[in-house]
């Protein structure tokens, strides 16, 4: 299992683009992936689940990657938050 | 049975309902529990089926980035392995059809979306009603295009601009829509395209299909399967507007000319670019106040340039070589920025028109940049609302340089010469007019802010509402005033306000010497029939015998 927590620095947060983005990505992996905020923890690879965390610019989220690609699942996620969807950052 | 809601479009319309969303019709019986295995063959059928319409849409249209985003978000709440479980686990629990379960799964979902606070991630609900109530109609087969509209009435939840248009092509004769509110984009089309509609009966529940029914919209009335009487009073009335609107439909080939032979050059004003249709079978002489308003409201992201550029392209170019008149923002600060919502004390002597504009001068600039642009493609003229005095038309017209040297050294496409004009509704702008009037092309009187900034009367409060008159002395002295400054200047003036609309008005407005008037697309002809019947200089001599 890796847990890594990470901070959205998209300006308009994980909406719709950036949430669809996520969880096209996930599902490209056998791993498990779960994302929390705070107490609230939904599976990644359920935009449902992604978009109910209403994660704002600013948020920390924590990611939680079980299975066999899980390193890999959780460097490809980090890159799409780094890279702030391939929007704007603040 | 009657049922009372908001008028929104005048007129009567009676004809038989015909339900154009499926909420109205959800099929809802108990399954056995070996039905489940069905449905969830169903269930599993439309999904797959829904993805590949989905796909092969997006291959033949691949429409903007934005188009594109929204249908790859569709295909992940199709996909969504929570969903469809949750789905599956309604219809096992619950023994109810595939149409029901979707339905409360779209309720479940809805409660959660209502707790969620921050407005912009709530807001994301619709995607879910739309795939929703795609796949709904996917299992009724309700595709509407089949159905025959002609004549008919038709009901939905939320009717939405597009189907307005639809049914106006279709020659739909009466629009209920059981949601909205009057100052909603179907409203304002259903006005200009001259549909009696009635909105906000706020009945889900409510049997209207398939009825004969009758919609009042002058008096925001709904009345299913009509008594004998009611019906024949309700034909007699119809028969009335429909000899009156044969009438004024022949006036489109006629030029706007009083009797006594002067032109008086009509427009029309619009708030939504949809509006264009609804201006075709007029014949009008140009767009003499297009808003720009509805691209800030209800939304979430400011618009860009292209979007702008775009839309306002379109609308010079269906003009052609008609002029377009667009005004640059007159929105309250709340409507830009989220953190001024509670700040002014007295928005209507707030940041307003062209204030706001200064103050986000970065908004303002990508505004002119689209219409800078856009003037390339027909004859657009820019105005400024909310002016107050001559210095602010001269910063506004060095902030049009800038963007015209910016556009230049870019080496896109824009107008250079664009006439510019002021709106007259603050008294200081028409006291002093005749400075104003030196600096620009034209001028138009916004006579609703006019009237209420001159006699201090806030029409919408039902307190003071019966001081607020358009035809008080001082009000027609200011319109005097403005008319001769601006001849003294060798410009025309426009009144685009609600004064140029009420035919009441007509003659004064002529005789205090206003040279051009802009309508509401409903009143157009109305005016044109007005404008025939009178002779300038009566208008004149009446005029003066008010002020």
């Amino acid at each position: 299992m890796v847990v890594k927590r990470i901070k959205v620095t998209n300006e308009y947060g994980l909406h719709a683009r950036p949430s669809t983005l996520l969880v096209k990505k996930a599902t490209q992996y056998r791993s498990v992936l779960k994302i929390r905020k705070d107490e609230i923890e939904v599976n990644g690879k359920s935009l449902l689940g992604v978009l109910t965390l209403a994660a704002a610019y600013g948020t920390v989220l924590e990611l939680i990657a079980d299975g066999i690609d899980e390193k890999e699942l959780i460097e490809e996620i980090e890159r799409l938050f780094s890279s702030g969807f391939d929007e704007a950052k603040k | 049975m009657k049922l009372s809601g908001i008028a929104v479009a005048p007129g009567i319309a009676i004809g038989k309902s015909i339900c154009i969303d499926y909420k109205f019709n959800i099929i809802n019986y108990q399954i056995s529990k070996e039905g489940i295995t069905q449905e969830l063959k169903r269930l599993e059928e439309i999904i797959i089926d829904t993805i590949h319409e989905l796909e092969s849409f997006s291959r033949e249209f691949p429409g903007n980035k934005n188009q594109r985003d929204i249908i790859e978000t569709h295909k992940m709440i199709l996909e969504d392995p929570e969903m469809i479980n949750n789905i599956k686990k309604i219809l096992q629990e619950e023994l109810v059809t595939l149409e029901k379960a979707l339905d409360l799964n779209l309720q479940e979902i809805k409660k959660q979306f209502s707790e969620i606070e921050d407005e912009y991630f709530s807001a994301r609900i619709i995607d879910y009603q739309d795939v929703t109530s795609r796949l709904l109609k996917k299992l009724y087969k309700t595709d509407s295009e089949h159905e025959n509209w002609d004549g008919s009435i038709l009901v939905a939840q939320e009717i939405t601009p597009s189907q307005v248009l639809e049914a106006f092509k279709n020659h739909v004769a009466g629009l209920i829509s059981i949601h909205g509110s009057r100052k909603s984009h179907s409203a304002i089309l259903a006005r200009s395209l001259q549909i009696p509609m009635v909105m906000g009966l706020n009945d889900d529940e409510c049997d209207i299909c398939p009825e004969e029914v009758i919609v009042d919209g002058s008096e925001g009335l709904v009345i299913i399967s009509p008594t004998e009487k009611e019906k024949k009073k309700y034909q007699q009335d119809l028969a009335k507007i429909n000899v009156r609107n044969q009438e004024l439909a022949l006036l489109a080939d006629k030029d706007s000319v009083t009797k006594d032979g002067e032109k008086v050059p009509l427009y029309c004003n619009i708030e939504i670019p949809e509006e264009i249709t609804a201006l075709e079978r007029m014949n009008i002489e140009g767009i003499g106040l297009f808003r720009t308003e509805f691209l800030y409201l209800d939304r979430q992201k400011l618009p860009d340039e292209e979007e702008q550029f775009q839309i306002y392209k379109k609308v010079a170019e269906r003009l052609s070589p008609k002029p377009v008149i667009i005004r640059t923002i007159d929105l309250g600060g709340d409507k830009i920025a989220k953190s001024l919502k509670e700040t002014e004390m007295n928005p209507n002597l707030g940041l307003r028109g062209i204030r706001l504009s200064f103050k986000y001068l970065d908004l303002f600039k990508v505004q002119l940049r689209a219409i800078l642009r856009a003037g390339v493609h027909g004859k657009i003229k820019i105005m400024f609302p909310m002016v107050s005095n001559v210095a602010e038309i001269n910063t506004a017209k060095q902030i049009i340089s800038e963007c015209q040297k910016e556009l230049r050294s870019e080496g896109t496409k824009y107008q250079n010469e664009i006439e510019i004009g002021t709106m007259i509704e603050i008294p200081s702008a028409a006291l002093r007019a005749k400075e104003i009037a030196a600096e620009c092309d034209f001028l138009s009187i916004g006579t609703n802010d006019l009237v209420q900034y001159t006699l201090a009367v806030d029409r919408n409060n039902d307190l003071v509402a019966e001081y607020y008159n358009e035809a008080d002395p001082s009000v027609l002295y200011l319109i005097q005033k403005v008319c001769q400054s601006a001849h003294e200047a060798g410009i025309k003036v426009a009144v685009c306000g609600e004064m140029a609309s009420q035919e009441k008005f007509t003659a004064i407005l002529l005789g205090l010497g206003v040279d051009e008037l802009s309508t509401s697309p409903a009143n157009y002809n109305e005016i044109k029939k007005k404008i025939l019947q009178l002779d300038t200089k009566e208008c004149y001599k009446y005029a003066v015998s008010l002020l």
